[in-house]
Order: structure tokens, then sequence, then C-alpha cells
């Protein structure tokens, strides 16, 4: 039988050949190496088995496992907890894997992956092809490769290659992305060589073309895919010229591989390439430029592509064979499922938050902002199971943090009703989302996919609904739990007492409300939400100043993430005076004092109050003797963002 | 990169000890948390599209010492031999900027213009080393630390 979205996106789910393969579909799960979910010393963890089994199971036709750094020193390990492929000791869990990816009819790629300038996390030092230094801090001092040395880690990477063979993988793939070690030899900005290995875009290219050869000697009929950078993004800083990359490619192809992957960028790149300010689609035209210039390479590609829709018209436009799937599979790993049954409007879509990658670079296992299960597949606290005794649930607040609790205790078996004292769902969030600078559509698709899910399930919402404590008293009985995810306000106890006449306004009363103000606006309040909608209204052409008691805006906002909020700031000419305390809110604006005791007046039309924060909890105390179980879920513990608010709303509803 | 690249303008600048030495002044505080013997270099790339990791030529230098950051004028051929701890490389139009600018203070241009990337920060020593030196706070004032990796 077809499926409807069989149909819908005929391209995508299109059978496929592959080096003797057959792929059930055009779609390929691309590396996310790093979990840091693994042993220290390389070998693959109970946990990450766990997450790969849900890899496995995608609907992918081809999923390429993480990569596997190929050498005993560790000189390619870039990540805390990186797993290892340079002896037959780690062979077991990667047979185990590649068994998953069987059981599920895909074909099995591993990955091997130095991460050359990014590496040698365990012993102080990493390697390239020469020793241009770091330019982000937290990455170790080089040292420069000896031809030995290379030739050494050449053979290195066909051992590994040939090891992922014997384990059952059908194929094999090397990376270059983000910046690693093959994007080193590539590139001209690390590699200063004067002997063959540099030089010229060939020479350069020399290391990439005696890997290829090595590698396919190595594991005689089974294909090869390569990762290359169509763009480095450092055309700052004296990087490859996108046709040095182009030429760079065609080598590759010229030396045999199989399969080509584009990606785009570095880690210590200037620009963005797969953050939320990059709109989805931005990079096809590198595979486009690759497909034309290699019609019969086939050819993977989907950065910052997270969209079924989108990929289906560029296979059939010609503008690659492959959808190469990372994240949006971490948000969702029953996307092509959905996207196949027709149910594309319930998958969660990656939004770009990285928060992913961010915990990855603080040594930390990763999480996803959009699945609160990555990462926990095996433990039993985070599985939707059949409740035991079935409750009636009130949850309070339709904010991401109550709807995901209402959606998991639903699916539990609980009767479970939702109250929101607005005309609608989403809570903050939706302010965020239409005040988002990035990428609106991001944060929009997150309430639009929880407005089909809930009137799919058929979840109560009460809109335009406040419970109170006389409400509550008409109710006794009526629910076995209170789940309050009432969220969290401006602290305005914490600043002083508006005068008569300030002309003030709550943040969340314009994000969420559409509240208006006037031309000159100070806001109060340099972290997230103040920051989100200083940004939007400034765009909007009004005159606007952030005042922050703290020594920098942006404190609360996620490492990846501050940058972004800063280079906004500057581009939109936004003023911040940091390091003052508000000390009057007056007719004619805020008064602020210095850490010297000094005073002075930031005139003001509208003075928008978005900080600090404070969580909603009045409710508990009324709640707590009219209800056998209460809790609370997101913000109403502590304000802080979109990831816990999903986390913890999810957790609940999978306890109640 | 060849020395002869480098404009007489952000020549002059680098050269200009006394003139930088008033910004150290002026900026007292930032380098207080630095150890004795942390040195910070900054040296020009030539023109906005001129390598930043192939350099040669003037270097100006910052180096604390106990009675505070002093300005000194230095050479710079290659970064095994630089001897500083962080390298700023940076075009000649903006070190030429940033010169016209050091009576009225040129370090929050500075900040800001390595802020947008437009001047590279090479890190020369390990992280645990740079943290010895004290740098972190230095960092976190100069935004360094919010650039993180992979956008
Ligand atoms: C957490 C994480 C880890 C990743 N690790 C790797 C890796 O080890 N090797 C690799 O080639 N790409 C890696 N990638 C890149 C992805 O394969 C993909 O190219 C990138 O995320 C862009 O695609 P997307 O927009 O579908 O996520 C990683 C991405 C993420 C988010
Ligand atoms: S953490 Fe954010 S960027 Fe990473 S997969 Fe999840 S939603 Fe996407």
């Amino acid at each position: 039988m077809t499926l409807p979205g069989e149909k819908q996106f005929p391209n995508l789910f299109q059978e496929a050949q592959f080096a003797g393969f057959k792929l059930a579909n055009r779609i390929k799960f691309g590396a996310c190496c790093v979990s840091n979910f693994n042993d220290r010393d390389g070998f693959i963890s109970p946990r990450e088995l766990a997450r790969t089994k849900v890899i496995s199971e995608t609907g992918c036709g081809m999923i390429t496992n993480q990569g596997a750094y190929p050498d005993p020193l560790g000189e390619g390990k870039g990540y805390f907890s990186q797993i290892a492929l340079y002896d037959d000791k780690f062979m077991p869990q990667f047979e185990e894997i590649a068994g998953y990816i069987h059981d599920a009819g895909a074909m099995a790629i591993q990955q091997i992956l130095h991460a050359g300038r990014y590496g040698g996390i365990d012993i102080g030092y990493c390697v390239q092809p020469s020793t241009v230094p770091q330019t982000l801090p937290h990455f170790r001092p080089p040292r420069e490769m000896s031809k030995e040395q290379i030739h050494e880690c050449i053979r290195q990477h066909a051992d590994a290659c040939e090891r992922a063979i014997r384990c059952g993988y059908d194929g094999v793939e090397v990376t270059s992305f983000m910046g690693y070690l093959l994007a080193n030899f590539l590139s001209s900005f690390t590699n200063k060589r004067t002997d063959e290995y540099g030089g010229s875009v060939r020479n350069r290219g020399r290391f990439m073309v005696e890997l290829i050869d090595e590698i396919k000697q190595t594991i005689g009929d089974k294909p090869l895919i390569i990762r290359l950078n169509g763009a480095e993004l450092m055309d700052k800083w004296g990087c490859n010229s996108e046709d040095e990359c182009f030429e760079q490619i065609q080598m590759a192809a010229d030396a045999g591989v199989d399969m080509m992957s584009i990606t785009v960028g570095w880690q210590e790149a200037p620009e963005s390439s797969i953050g939320r300010d990059v709109a989805p689609g931005h990079w096809n035209r590198l595979a486009a430029r690759c497909k034309k210039m290699l019609p019969d390479l086939p050819l993977a590609f989907g950065v910052r592509l997270p969209d079924p829709e989108m990929a289906d018209k560029c296979i059939a436009d010609g503008e690659f064979d492959f959808w190469e799937v990372c994240r949006p599979l971490l948000a969702d790993p029953q996307m092509v499922h959905k996207a196949r049954q027709g149910r594309l409007d319930e998958v969660r879509r990656c939004v770009g938050s990285l928060n992913c990658l961010s915990r990855l670079f603080r040594d930390l296992p990763y999480t996803c902002t959009m699945n609160p299960t990555l990462g926990h597949e095996y433990e039993p606290e985070y599985s939707i199971t059949p409740a035991v005794t079935k409750k009636r649930v009130m949850v309070v607040g339709a904010g991401p943090a109550g709807l995901e609790c209402a959606i998991a205790a639903h699916k539990r078996g609980h009767e479970v009703t939702v109250y929101e004292k607005s005309d609608r769902v989403g809570g903050a969030l939706r302010g965020y989302a239409e005040h988002d600078l990035a990428n609106k559509d991001d944060l929009r698709s997150v309430i639009a996919q929880y407005e089909v899910v809930i009137a799919r399930l058929g979840i109560e919402v009460k809109l335009n609904t406040e419970p109170t404590p006389k409400m509550m008293r008409t109710l006794l009985h009526q629910y076995d739990v209170v789940v309050l995810a009432t969220g969290a306000s401006t602290d305005t106890g914490a600043l002083p007492e508006a005068e008569d006449g300030a002309p003030v306004v709550d943040a969340l009363d314009i994000a969420v409300n559409g509240a208006e103000v006037g031309n000159k606006v100070v806001v109060v309040g340099g972290n997230k939400v103040g920051l989100t909608v200083a940004e939007s209204l400034s765009q909007r052409g009004h005159e606007v100043i952030i005042v922050e008691r703290g020594k920098r805006v942006a404190d609360d906002v996620s490492p990846t993430w501050k940058w972004r909020h800063k280079a906004w700031i500057e581009e939109l000419g936004i003023e911040s005076v940091t390091g003052v305390r508000v000390a009057a809110l007056t007719g004619a604006g805020v008064t602020v004092m210095n850490g010297d005791g000094s005073e002075r007046t930031i005139a003001a039309d509208s003075i928008v109050l978005a900080g600090p924060r404070r969580p909603n909890q009045e409710l508990y105390n009324d709640f707590l003797w009219m209800v056998d179980e209460i809790y609370m879920a997101g913000d109403v513990h502590a304000p802080r963002d979109l990831t816990q608010a999903i986390h913890e709303g999810y957790r609940l509803g999978c306890r109640i | 990169m060849k020395d002869t690249a480098i404009s007489e303008g952000a020549r002059r600048g680098m050269a200009d000890a006394a003139g930088w030495q008033a910004v150290l002044d002026r900026n007292r505080a930032l380098f207080a948390p630095l150890s004795d013997g942390a040195r910070i270099g900054l040296v020009s790339r030539g023109g906005a599209d001129g390598p930043v990791s192939d350099l040669d030529g003037p270097m100006l230098v910052w180096a604390v010492t106990r009675q505070g950051a002093r300005a000194e004028a230095a050479a710079f051929s290659g970064f095994q031999e630089a001897g500083v701890d962080l390298l700023l490389v940076a075009d000649d139009a903006i070190l030429a900027g940033l010169h016209a600018r050091l009576a009225d203070d040129a370090l929050p241009d500075l900040v800001k213009r390595i802020n947008r990337k437009e001047v590279a920060v090479f890190y020369l020593r390990a992280r645990g080393e740079l943290d010895d030196l004290g740098y972190e706070e230095l960092f976190d004032e100069l935004g360094i630390s919010f650039m993180g990796a992979c956008r």
C-alpha cells in the first residue's frame, strides 16, 4: 500500500541503488559522531547503544554511525568521550550497532573522524599540517606532522576502515566537517607546508588523495564516502576560496570516492553555518554546484535543510541525490516515519538552538531542546508507559512545559485537561517566536506542532480560563493532580515602584499581546527577554537603550547564542548601559545609579520592564490543600529556557 | 605575507609605543588580573584580504610587569618565536584607525572589532596556561569567551 507521504514526497521515498545496495529511500542519517555518552577510553557505552538503536530505526535508507578516531595516542580524539576504532578490542559494540542498522533494513556506514586541529583532547596538543595556532581558546596548541606521521595517520585511517568492514558495516566515510584533519590539510589557512603536502591546491589535496587511495585499497569493493566543505566560511582569514574547495572536491572524485557529501564551515568560522540565523535551504546552492560539476557521482547533502518538502524538491531538481539529515532526526527520530505516513504536521522540528553542540563543547553529553529522551533512551523514567493508576490531571498553563506534560500524561492513559488564561496556546514562547530575529518559523513550528498534536489526541484545552482559588474550590475532587506550568514574569518588586505617569509596560505584554510603545524605549533587563524585545523594537524603528544591572548583557543566553545577540544589538545600534542599578522609573524615563553612586536619567517615551524575572508560584500554596498531588514544571520552578520547559514538562508527564 | 606589504601608516601605528602606553594606562583595570609575564602581541596582515596565518613584520607588544602593562615595539617572525600568549591580527586600515584614536582610547574599538571577527585572535598557549596567567577575566571583558564554536 502506498502511504500518503510516499505520494507527497515521491523523490525522497524513492528506492535507490548505491554501490550495489538497494536502499529503501534517499535519506541518509548524517553522522552525529559525538554524543559524549561513551566511555572515556573510547568504548561505546550502553547509553550510546540505546541511542543508536533509536537512530537505526529512524527509517533512513542509509545510516552513518558516529565518527571514531583512528589512532591509539588520541591525537584524533576531538571530544570528551569520542569512540575509538584503533584496535580490535573496540569491535563488539560496533558490530552490535551494524546489526541494529541491518535489522532496520538500512545500509550501515561507519565514519572515521580524526579531529586534527580540534583533536588531542586528552593529551594537551593537537596535530596539523602546520603549526597555525588556535583561534578559539579551548582547543589545544598544534604540532606539525612529519611525513612519517602523515603516512602513519593514513595507515591508521585505513586500518580503522578495515575494522569497520569486519564489524559488518557496508561502507565507510571520512570527514572534513567542521575543520578536522582532512580540512586542515586542504585549507590554505592551516596548511603552510613547503613539501609536497602543502603549497598549491593540488598539493594540499595530496593527503586526501593518498587517504582515499589507501582506504580503497584496504576495503576492496566496499564504498567510501567523503565529506568535504563546499565553503569553509573562513574567507575573512584567508582560507580556501569556494573555487579551491570545488577543485579539491573534483580531486576526491577523480581519486575514486563512491559518494560525496557536502558540508559547510569550520568550528571557528566567523560566520554562521547551521544556527537558527541561517535560513533553511541557504546552502543548497553548494550542493547544486557540486551536482552540476559531478553529475555521475552520488551526492548527499542536508546542511540546515530541516524540511522534507524542500529536500524532496531538491532531489527532483537534481541538486543532490540523498538528503543527509542529522539534527532534524535528533529532534524527532520519528520524522521520516511521520513524513511517510502523511503526518508531517506532527514533526517536532529542529529549531536550530544548538543546545546539542553547546553541550559537546562543554564536555557534557549532548541533549536536544526538542527531544527530552535523547540520551535517556534506556532509562524507563523517560519512557511513556501505561499509567498503573489512571488519574484526572489538571494542567495550568498552555506553554511548552504544560503542553509537554499534558501530552505525555495523556499518552499514558491519564485524563488531562489544560487550563489557559489567554485565548491561545504557546505561552511566552509565542512572544519569543514573533520577535525572534533569527527565524520566526522555527519557534512558531513548535507551537503549531503542539496545536496539531493536542487536537489529534483530543486533549481538552480550556482557553480564556484562569484557575483561581475560588474556582478551584468549585472543582474540589474533580482532579487528582494539578500541574502548575504558569511560567515566570517580570519581578516588579525587585525594581523601584513606578511613579505616577511613568510610561511602564511589561516586556511580555509587548511580546505576547502586542502592546504598543513610544518611539524612545528604555528596556530594563538585558537578558533573553529584554534582548529579544529590544531587538525586535529596534528593527521596527524604535530607538532602544538597554539598562542592565549585571556587568554584561545576555547572561542567561546559551553559549552558542550569546555572540548572536551581541552582534545583533551592535548591528541595530542598540546602546546597552551595564553595571547600573535602576534608581527610579519616572515620567521622564529611567534613572540609573552607577557604581560610584552618581545618577543620571535616560529619557524614554516607554519603559519596558524585562527583568529580573520571577517564577509565578502563587497558586502553589493556594492549591496545596485542595488536591491530592501538586507539581510544577518549567519556568514556574525558576525562569530558564525552552529546553528546560520541554524536558521538565515531559519528565513530569512520564512520572504522574 | 611579506613585511613590505604592510603600509607605512600601520607601521607608524605599531611603532608608537608611547601612544599605546597611554591607552594601557587608561585601561589599567582591564590588565590588572594578568600576571607578571603575560604578553599580548598586535600585528598587521597588510590589506584586508591578507592572510592571517602567514605573517611577518613589526609587532606591538603589551607586556605585563609588576608595574603594570607596558607597550613595546618588537618584531614578529613566526608564531613559534613570537613570545606572546595572544596574538591579535588586524589589517592596515584597522590599525591606522586604532592609531588615530589612541588619544581618546582605541581599546573599545579594538574589542568591537575582535567581536566582529575583523581582528583575529590567536591563542599561543594552552587554555590552562592562559588561565594561570589570569586571562579568564580579560577574555570575559573582551567578549572572547562568548564566541563559542560551531554556529
Ligand atoms: C551533535 C552533532 C555532532 C556532529 N558530529 C559530526 C561528526 O562527527 N562528523 C561529521 O561529519 N558531522 C558531524 N555533525 C554534522 C552533521 O552530520 C551535519 O552535517 C550538520 O549537523 C548539518 O546538518 P543538519 O542541519 O541536518 O544538522 C554533527 C552535528 C551535530 C549536531
Ligand atoms: S538541540 Fe537544537 S539544534 Fe540541536 S538538534 Fe535539538 S533542536 Fe536542533
